[in-house]
């Protein structure tokens, strides 16, 4: 397969430019690059999901301008999405099945015949999962075990897996390599997006990275190393300023938490945050860090442990109470949780202190609302038209200050960020960052990054807890910590 | 674990009510297990039990439509009509065609509206069914029609089965129709069942996203599920006609409401994706029995919406309840007991 | 980067619309026009009598009312199936209570304070059916079409059983006064009522925190919670109020009949959905007004009175106008708003 200058763009970002893909057959490939690099945008432009603006894509000798979904899945390619694309209200066997029927166009169902495939196809990567039950009763890993076998019970020529191995322990993932391997003797290519490294260097024979929409390079995996690896994806070798408070330990901690707990989530979990501090939390999809993140902020009730601020114990079970007591969070996922899309921007930014923007009677001070909207935007330099503007209309960056903006409306004293720049412009990026800096100068907030970004926690965070398997693993101070070491402690298995 | 399974599904419990409710009106009347009983139930559950088979399809697509008994209205006045008109005396397989046709275009129409507007579908059909309604009121100027065309008097005359009550001194008859039910039954679990289109659309209701990128064209689906609905309406309706023994063009407005209770009651979720054949049967049984048995309980026929009511609330309140619950407990993101073995 | 920044006027422009809504209203109104200049070229002399506008004016805050009430559920994102029973409930309510405690030549004085107490009490039926609905859909997540078709068979249920399926009747003739009393003649009482109730929902909706909430909830109720909103209090509020305003149109329906029966007016359920729709309110939610909702009551009420002034068309054309009146305009909003996100999509692209 291959792919020649490939661009695509969303309501105006450019998220890919002239793209240039090969794989060859019986290649086993890595994607690699960091959040909002493109890389999902191609994969779903390979899988006909989206339709490139321009640039071609040849698969099998055949070149396609607009590739659909059904000629990509004719022509062998197989995907296996982050989201896993399992249907929750079938049952195993047939989740495994299905997609293959589909694409052979049958009218009637075997039964007989889903259930031998549907154990075939998990016997090809050596693993047992009962048959009957619906998908919506398993857990995550089983989910993507799921979609895994589904793609390699198909006569698969290309395999695209969208970091398959976030939620698998070390053994569910030699699993998953032995049956990779097994497949590329077969003669199929597969093309594997992942950014941990060893894995990389273990499985892949040639590597690919995106940055910003462009290609950085395409090499053979044996001729780099780790940390030239890591100089491609991000694009610099490090030498960046890094954020360096002055923080006086004499202080009060701001902020602390003592061994917070949560079933299925993290456990255990201690820290304290003082004036001036910007600290960093980092992990892997699944470590825990989104749920910690979540308990921060009330959307899960902790069951185990305190949280104080300043010199008082609170109770954080709700979003009211978190709100009540000053933290501000801004969430993974923008889109979902973090806007009301067809609202306008002034509506997202007062929203969550409303209840202090009125006058008598619960009425609406608009004169203030119009008052604060305009001083956030200018103070974060919020791009925009008007404020009564839906917030679609706003690019992702732009968004993101909207989102901040809300937080800043009620005066925190605590502000949880949880992924701040994901699919964010660098301009913007830039902005955010800065502005948090300016944030913890003033010392009266405690400022907390989550996220699975090294590079940003690395400039951004004076102190940095690296969590896996819902644990904190380590604690680092940004000055005496690599990027190769965090990443090693990040993606440690045990 | 199998038990555990079955004490969180609705069917199980609506099972229950029904055997419980059976036992009382026998018990209190002493008619309940008598074939003149049955014979009146299964005669009552036709129409019910054809329709909700069309609205649980479409439920389990995750889509809805409340246009269906304008439908069944329209299309079983429109031929009867123009039966009427020509002086008919052919088959019936011929008008029954006819009205299936019909409700089809109507339902093809919805269909198309739905995919094209990617509004909610309640809203779409119930403008559409305000059309069909209005349409057939207004331009046609329906009434009852007393006397219905020669094909169709025969077929509501004849009978499969007939059970006497010797205590009661009644005797009740099953018509042949009955036998439409059976067959649409057994279309509708076979094509759900064993058909590629059937787990599209049980695809469909799972995950829309999922659902296209497995392959299956999603506009094609819900043109094929909106399309049988009405189809299934045009047909149910001309059936309605024949076992009444005469024409009401109205006698099926606010069905729908009674439809979708009944699928919903059966453990069919409105969110989509769920739902099978036995279950909207059931409840579509107990819908029946309420109606039609309650006053062997002595309890006054107005009771019945009252019931009918409280039903929906704790037969969707339940599991409803269930999934918020386990919304606020965290799913296990990471396996944490195969780690403690490692 | 330093660029002057326009935010506009929220008050102008009230909170939660945007300027396509005002377009909206705009289309609407025009079609308003268009109905009545139509009607009064075909049939001057009986549309545009005094008698002819007073008798529109009359009859559309009925189901106006129930509307308002349909708009601030779908705001919510959600729907009220049971407007209907509530009133019919909160009607048979209120007529029963003056029923019984009015006693034939009854002093003015005792009637009225009876007429306040039956009416207090129909309000009270609202906010209990309007309740049981907030709380089945916040408290135990039953999607709110299942949550209000099962409270409306409930509370149609209760209405029935109380009622054992008759209606009151026999009223003391205090109801029927008041409520088709016409103020100087011109003036319907129920036209008052109605203006005071959009009022209400109007302030309440655009003016106070509990509006700025409702459309944040509509729109994305996951965000509106991170965001620290009560939604559940929210919901519960919104139900609650849609109750109320139903009893008000129940208590106006038993005014008008002079009797109340389970059943009456069922058919105003779809009516209130199709003009809360076609006034512009996004059934998915998030989007709605009270000034939208009345045009399209106007448009609805001119055109079906309209049609009536014509003998040969019989009422039925009603539904069947209605019905093609909303799939046309959700049509045309549908083209309309793929046309401007393409060209906010260029103009970002220029940008």
């Amino acid at each position: 397969m291959k792919v020649t200058e490939v661009s695509k763009a969303f309501g105006g970002v450019q998220a890919l430019s002239k793209v240039n893909l090969t794989i060859k057959k019986g290649e086993i490939h890595c994607l690699a690059g960091g959040n909002g690099s493109g890389k999902s945008t191609l994969i779903k432009i390979i899988s006909g999901f989206y339709k490139a603006d321009s640039g071609t894509i040849q698969i099998n000798g055949k070149d396609y301008q607009k590739l659909s979904t059904m000629e990509s899945i004719e022509q062998g390619v197989q995907v296996i999405y982050q989201d896993f694309s399992v249907f929750p209200n079938l049952t195993v066997a047939e989740n495994i099945a299905l997609n293959d029927a589909v694409a052979s166009k049958k009218k009637l169902v075997n039964w007989k015949k889903v259930y031998q495939k549907a154990e075939e196809a998990l016997k090809k990567i050596n693993i047992v999962l009962p048959l009957h039950e619906k998908v919506e009763e398993l857990s995550v890993s089983d989910k993507q075990l799921i979609a895994i076998a589904r793609a390699m019970l198909h006569k698969a020529n290309l395999l695209i897996m969208d970091e398959p191995t976030t939620a698998l322990t070390r053994k569910e993932i030699h699993k998953l390599f032995t049956a990779i391997r097994h497949l590329q003797k077969q003669g199929v290519a597969v093309l594997f997006v992942s950014h941990k490294l060893d894995e990389v260097f273990e499985i892949a024979d040639n590597f690919t990275i995106l940055r910003n929409g462009q290609n950085v390079i395409t090499d053979s995996t044996k001729n780099v190393d780790h940390k030239k690896f890591i100089y491609y994806m991000t694009g610099r070798s490090f030498d960046a300023e890094l954020f360096q408070p002055e923080v006086s330990q004499e202080q009060k901690p701001l902020f602390q938490v003592k061994g917070l707990g949560l079933e299925n989530g993290f456990s255990d979990i201690s820290f304290s945050v003082y004036p001036g501090e910007v600290i960093g939390i980092i992990g892997l999809l699944g470590s825990g860090r989104t749920e910690l993140a979540m308990a921060l902020f009330g959307l899960y009730a902790a069951e185990t442990g305190e949280i104080w601020i300043g010199d008082k114990q609170v109770t954080i079970d709700s979003p009211i109470t978190a709100i009540k007591h000053k933290i501000g969070y801004v969430p993974e996922d923008r889109l979902s949780e973090g806007l009301a899309l067809g609202q306008s921007i002034a509506r997202n930014m007062s929203i969550a202190n409303i209840d202090s923007l009125c006058k008598k009677g619960n009425q609406v001070d608009f004169d203030k609302v119009d008052e604060n909207v305009l001083h956030w935007a200018q103070e974060l330099s919020l791009v925009m038209q008007n404020a009564q503007q839906p917030a679609h209309t706003l690019s992702g960056g732009n968004q993101q200050k909207v989102v901040l903006a809300k937080w800043l409306e009620i005066a925190p004293k605590v502000l949880v960020l949880n992924g701040p720049t994901v699919g964010v412009d660098v301009g913007a990026k830039h902005d955010l960052h800065n502005y948090l800096h300016q944030l913890a100068a003033t010392n009266e907030i405690a400022i907390i990054i989550i996220s699975d970004d090294v590079l940003e926690v690395l400039e951004n965070c004076n102190r940095i807890f690296v969590m896996n398997h819902g644990r904190f693993t380590a604690e680092f101070k940004n000055t005496e910590v690599t990027e190769q070491e965090l990443l090693a402690e990040m993606t440690r298995q045990e | 674990m199998r038990f555990k399974k079955l004490f969180k599904r609705n069917e199980f419990y609506v099972g229950i009510t029904i055997v419980a409710l059976s036992i009382l009106i026998q018990i209190r009347s002493g008619q309940f297990f008598t074939g003149n009983n049955f014979v009146d139930l299964a005669r009552a559950m036709i129409i019910p039990g054809m329709l909700t088979m069309g609205v649980m399809m479409q439920i389990i697509s995750g889509g809805i439509d409340v246009s269906f008994p304008a439908i069944a209205m329209l299309s079983m006045y429109t031929t009867v009509k123009v039966a009427l008109s020509i002086d008919f005396q052919g088959s019936m397989v011929f008008m029954f065609l006819f009205s299936t046709m019909l409700g089809l275009v109507m339902g093809l129409m919805n269909g198309a509206l739905v995919c094209w507007l990617k509004l909610p579908a309640f809203i779409i059909t119930l403008g559409t069914g305000s059309i069909f309604l209005g349409f057939m009121q207004a331009v046609l100027k329906s009434r009852n029609i007393g006397i219905l065309p020669k094909p169709m008097r025969v077929l509501s005359k004849t009978y499969l089965l007939t059970a006497h009550n010797e205590t009661l001194g009644i005797s009740s008859s099953l018509p042949f129709v009955f036998i439409f039910l059976i067959v649409a039954v057994a279309l509708t679990s076979f094509l759900l069942r064993y058909t590629m289109l059937g787990r599209g659309i049980y695809a469909l209701g799972g995950d829309r996203d999922a659902c296209q990128r497995a392959g299956y064209n999603v506009n094609a689906i819900q043109m094929f599920i909106y399309g049988t609905m009405g189809a299934l309406a045009g047909f149910t309706g001309l059936t309605r006609a024949v076992l009444m023994g005469s024409c009401q063009p109205t006698s099926l407005i606010g069905y729908e409401m009674t439809c979708i209770a009944a699928v919903v009651l059966g453990g069919t979720r409105i969110s989509g994706g769920h739902g099978t054949v036995y279950g909207t049967l059931m409840g579509a049984l107990l819908l029946t029995m309420i109606s039609n048995s309650l006053i062997l309980l002595g309890v006054p026929t107005y009771w019945s919406k009252f019931v009918t009511g409280l039903l929906i609330i704790i037969g969707t309140g339940m599991s409803a309840y269930q999934a918020l619950q386990q919304r606020k407990k965290l799913a296990g993101k990471y396996p944490v007991e195969e780690e403690k073995q490692v | 980067m330093k660029k002057r920044l326009n935010v506009g006027s929220l008050q102008k422009r009230g909170a939660g619309s945007i300027s396509s809504q005002d377009t909206g209203v705009r289309r609407l109104l025009i079609i308003l026009a268009a109905v009545i200049v139509l009607f009064s070229i075909l049939q001057p002399e009986v549309f545009l009598t005094k008698d002819y506008i007073v008798s529109m004016l009359y009859l559309f805050p009925e189901f106006g009312i129930l509307a308002l009430g349909m708009m601030l559920c779908m705001i919510s994102g959600g729907i009220d199936l049971s407007v209907v029973s509530t009133a019919n409930l909160s009607g048979i309510v209120c007529c029963s209570i003056l029923v019984r405690m009015v006693p034939e030549n009854a002093a003015p004085g005792l009637a009225v304070a009876m007429l306040l107490v039956s009416i207090l009490a129909a309000v009270l039926v609202g906010v209990c059916g309007g309740l049981l609905n907030g709380v089945l859909i916040s408290k135990l997540g039953i999607p709110p079409i299942l949550a209000t078709l099962g409270g409306s068979d409930l509370i149609m249920g209760i209405a029935l059983a109380f009622t054992k399926g008759s209606s009151i009747s026999g009223l003391p003739p205090i109801l029927s006064n008041v409520g088709t009393h016409h103020i100087f003649g011109v003036l319907p009482v129920t036209l008052v009522v109605f203006v005071i109730c959009a009022l209400i929902v109007a302030w309440r909706l655009e003016k106070t925190t509990y509006g700025y909430k409702l459309f944040m909830v509509g729109s994305n109720a996951k965000a509106s919670r991170y965001a620290g909103v009560d939604n559940d209090k929210i919901i519960i509020q919104t139900y609650v109020t849609s109750g109320i305003l139903s009893a008000v149109a129940g208590v106006l329906m038993c005014a008008r009949f002079n009797s109340a029966r389970a059943g009456v007016g069922v058919s105003y359920t779809m009516q209130a959905i199709l003009i809360s729709v076609l006034g512009g309110t996004d059934p998915n939610g998030g989007f709605g007004t009270v000034r939208g909702v009345t045009v399209a009551i106007l448009i609805l009420q001119v055109l079906s009175s309209g049609f009536n002034m014509f003998p040969f068309l019989s009422n039925f054309y009603r539904d069947l106008i209605w019905g093609v009146v909303l799939i046309l305009v959700m049509a045309y909003n549908h083209v309309s708003n793929l046309r401007k996100l393409k060209k906010e999509r260029e103009a970002l692209q220029i940008k």
